[in-house]
């Protein structure tokens, strides 16, 4: 049992005082910048990978694992305790652990993410260490059509996961789509919509967005109706989940991590496509629809698995074929290249061992994870009983300096007042921000992949519906628009039947 | 008008007008290309004439079903107290340095807060800017001018 002899080998090294000391820090640390509103995995790695430049490779890598658990869980907390998710993986895990504080029950639902994720940890990092050379040659075989049709499909899966309509979230979609297109024109090099401004150049900065649409639209609104935050305040007593929540999240926590585990391995899947599927997933299989965005268990259980499976998952084509799948890979890439490790096929030869440390440790961090802050979560859940008077300033601050240090630049600061604007209209016309986000973040590669399908097709759209991969990806994506759209169709017809009868 | 008491119908108006812009700008300074030699345009091309379309059916099912739902009122007050307070700390962060942008962003922020007490306020703005030094300056070893007169 080769599998066996490496998983025993690697948890050899990880286990060893001081890897697990790096792992130990690099979660606190992740977990404690993570926490801050608008700091997401990508924002607190940056920050923090100089620190881990004079360790050794193992060590530097096992503890940028650590910070990235500690950062996407941190995330997840500020998502659900002050409704501000520091990035796309966050968004959906907000709308129903929010709501759940809101109602009290903000402890348990720290406590439902946090045993969701460790859940889908252990069993990712299996998939990972098991399936490792399968799902490479499955990433192998895909080509741009296959690329494209996978965007297709992570976006129509957002659109069903808004809760106004289909055809608005579509359109949020497209915006997204258009504002990822600024900055200058990797193909060409040609400017697009930067009108002469320096700052627009390199494009609009995501995370200056998501804090615009998110944190400060947020802050407005809470100033603007002082009551709507006062609720959370109360009860939040009783932090481990009843019998009743176990029941519903674990079946929702097992999918959750099928799902991450899957899109995960994808390149350009990774966290955020995981979670947002496998809230729409929820909704769809549950029996409670109706308590969807006001506080259902399986919609905090599902994302936060799914999530964090494909966080684990998501090293596989970054570590076999050196793709990094988003822009936490990249900067792992990055730290590893720092080390002289150039991630490919030939790192699974020549440095195994560090791979498989690597794998034993992400079980490892999670673990310490959760060790770490359900003892924690009173501590988390006393950040809400601030008065907002207080935390709206402490917010705001922390997330202008943090713009700023992205890459010591001012402007990410105007384009979230910017956003600001923008994201507090939307709130207005309820339009849903989430696929906005989604549409900017994927729109560079649905381009990309569709202008190399295109090229090799020479104009040809039928490309995507002869090959099996891309055309069984956009079935997918068309069952799931039919699936939402006809029962609506039918309601509407319904309901107009009823008023004609009236 | 009943059509701009409808969250749908201006949506999708302003879908049309974002759209119909993004046109514009692509058509006057951008080169569209082929299908099968895709220029610098040809995405937000396609993008922007989608979404011409969405607002169109958009704003077209507003008014056929008549729904005016009415949009709830426009907080314009702490809607420009908070981007102002956000402009505020970029414009002095790197001139005027941190001591002097993080206050001042909480005090135009203190204007939009219900019940705000200068003195606490003052407190405030001088524990955040601390904690910021601590944890951005000290600890993340972020270069941010300090102080700049």
């Amino acid at each position: 049992m080769d599998i066996l002899a490496n998983i025993a080998s690697g948890l050899g090294d990880a286990a060893q005082p001081g890897n697990l000391l790096y792992c130990l820090i690099g979660v606190v640390l992740g977990t404690a910048i993570g926490v801050l509103p608008g700091l997401g995995p990508v924002a607190t790695i940056a920050m923090l990978l100089p620190i881990t430049y004079s360790l050794d490779p193992t060590a530097a890598l096992i503890m940028l694992a650590g910070i990235y658990y500690g950062a996407q869980y941190g995330g997840s907390t500020t998502a659900i305790l002050v409704n501000l998710p520091g990035e796309a993986s966050s968004v959906v895990t907000a709308i129903d652990g929010h709501a759940m504080a809101k109602q009290g029950r903000g402890g348990t639902a720290l406590a439902i993410a946090a045993l969701a994720s460790v859940f889908a940890g252990t069993i990712a990092t299996g998939v990972v260490a098991v399936f490792s050379p399968i799902l490479s040659s499955v990433a192998l075989s895909f080509l741009s059509p296959d690329y494209f049709a996978l965007v297709v499909l992570g976006l129509v899966a957002s659109v069903v996961l808004a809760n106004a309509s289909l055809l608005k979230a579509f359109g949020m979609v497209l915006i997204g789509l258009i504002l990822g297109s600024v900055g200058i024109d990797p193909n060409s090099g040609d400017f697009r919509f930067t009108f002469g401004s320096v700052g627009l150049t390199n494009g609009l900065e995501f995370v200056a967005i998501a804090m615009g649409l998110f944190a400060f639209a947020e802050i407005v609104q809470n100033i603007a109706d002082p009551d709507s935050k006062s609720v959370s305040l109360n009860a939040i007593s009783s932090r481990w989940p009843t019998r009743d929540d176990f029941r519903r999240a674990v079946p929702a926590a097992a999918r959750g991590t099928f799902l991450g585990s899957i899109f995960g391995v994808l390149p350009g899947g990774g966290a955020a496509i995981s979670s947002f599927a496998a809230y729409a997933m929820e909704r769809k299989v549950t029996r409670h629809p109706e308590e969807f965005g006001h506080g259902a268990v399986e919609g905090v259980a599902g994302p936060e698995a799914a999530n964090n499976a494909a966080a684990q998952t998501s090293f596989i084509p970054m570590l076999t074929l050196g793709i990094p799948s988003n822009g936490v890979m990249a900067l792992m890439m990055g730290a590893m290249m720092i080390h002289n490790i150039v991630p490919g096929p030939q790192v699974m030869a020549g440095n195994a061992d560090l791979v498989w440390a690597l794998i034993a440790s992400m079980w490892i961090g999670n673990v310490i994870l959760v060790i770490l802050n359900l003892p924690m979560v009173g501590l988390w859940v006393r950040l809400v009983s601030v008065p907002y008077r207080y935390l709206a300033p402490a917010i705001l601050a922390l997330c202008v300096v943090g713009l700023y240090g992205i890459g010591n630049d001012i402007f990410p600061i105007f384009t979230a007042a910017a956003f600001t604007v923008i994201g507090y209209a939307m709130a207005r016309l309820k339009c849903e921000p989430a696929p906005l986000l989604l549409g900017f973040i994927l729109g560079p590669m649905l381009e990309e992949n569709l202008r190399r399908s295109l090229l090799i097709s020479d104009g040809d759209v039928t490309v995507f519906f002869t090959r099996p991969i891309s055309a069984t990806l956009l079935a997918v994506a068309g069952a799931l628009l039919l699936s939402v759209m006809l029962p609506t169709l039918r309601r509407k017809r319904l309901q107009i039947i009823e008023e004609g009868d009236g | 008008m009943a059509i701009f008491r409808s969250t749908d119908a201006v949506s999708g108006l302003l879908f049309i007008a974002f759209g119909t812009a993004t046109l514009v700008a692509v058509l006057t300074t951008l080169n569209v290309g082929t299908p099968g030699e895709m220029g610098s345009g040809f995405f937000p091309l396609v993008a922007s004439v989608l979404l011409v379309i969405v607002g169109i059916c958009v704003t077209a099912k507003a008014m056929l079903t008549g729904a005016a739902d009415g949009i709830e009122q426009f907080h314009w007050r702490p809607l420009l107290v908070v981007s102002a307070s956000v402009l505020v700390s970029g414009l002095l962060l790197v001139s005027a340095g941190l001591v002097i942008a993080i206050p001042a962003a909480i005090l135009v922020l203190a204007l939009a807060m219900p019940n705000r007490n200068w003195p606490v306020m003052l407190i405030v703005a001088a524990a955040v800017t601390g904690f910021l030094y601590i944890v951005f300056v000290l600890g993340l070893q972020i270069r941010i001018p300090l102080l700049r007169v």
